[in-house]
């Protein structure tokens, strides 16, 4: 799964550990989901959606591993 | 938030009560009721031990979340980290919530046990310190690859 979170984070000069805060995880899983690591849950990514103004589809993007 | 987090750690609290509640039990019945002579008197220090620590830790476990109670910004980071998503999933991943409990579970009957075999004590302590071990490697593994 790709994410745009690090670039809508520099934008806004938001660190990791702000973020977390804000969507109530810990700065790991923020780190994990740039990373592509771990694949937030859909209220997660729904969370951080809304935090950013957008939507699921402008946040997170299906990579063709994932298809 | 506030409300959740202090639902949960009271939740985290009754296993303790449990653990504390056991340990006391088999030492009040080791010391007070059988007064030496229970069945496999023999091995009543190694269940002493056992349920001193066990005494010990549920203890801890219970004053660690009762100061938290009383500090609502730790109970509040502790909830978050504890109810993290990518945790939980981890935890499920390497069956942590069911391992857990049931090596405590198995603890509590290795030491009912210890009062008819021992053998049967030894493979329970055995089997549940294996089962944790595992479930601790699995969970270390997963927290690396997640």
């Amino acid at each position: 799964m790709k994410t745009r979170i690090p670039e809508l984070r520099k934008q806004r000069k938001l660190s990791q550990d702000e973020l977390a805060r804000a969507m109530g995880v810990t700065r790991q899983t923020i780190t994990s989901i740039e990373v592509g690591k771990y694949v937030a849950s859909l209220p997660l990514a729904y969370r951080i959606a809304r935090y950013f103004g957008l939507t699921i589809e402008e946040v997170f993007e299906l990579s063709e591993e994932d298809e | 938030m506030m409300e959740k987090s202090k639902k949960y750690v009271f939740r985290r609290m009754i296993p303790a009560y449990g653990l504390v509640l056991f340990a006391l039990g088999v030492m009040v019945y080791e010391r007070l009721i059988a007064k030496g002579a229970a069945p496999l008197s023999e091995f009543s220090s190694i269940r002493l031990g056992f349920c001193g620590g066990m005494l010990a830790a549920g203890l801890y476990m219970l004053c660690h979340d009762l100061m938290l109670m009383r500090d609502p910004e730790r109970m509040k980071a502790i909830y978050i980290a504890d109810c993290d998503e990518r945790k939980i999933a981890i935890r499920a991943k390497a069956g942590m919530p069911v391992v857990l409990y049931l090596s405590v579970v198995m603890v509590m009957a290795a030491v009912v046990a210890s009062y008819v075999n021992m053998t049967v004590c030894y493979t329970l302590l055995i089997a549940a310190v294996t089962q944790m071990l595992i479930g601790c490697g699995l969970k270390l593994y997963y927290t690396k690859t997640m």
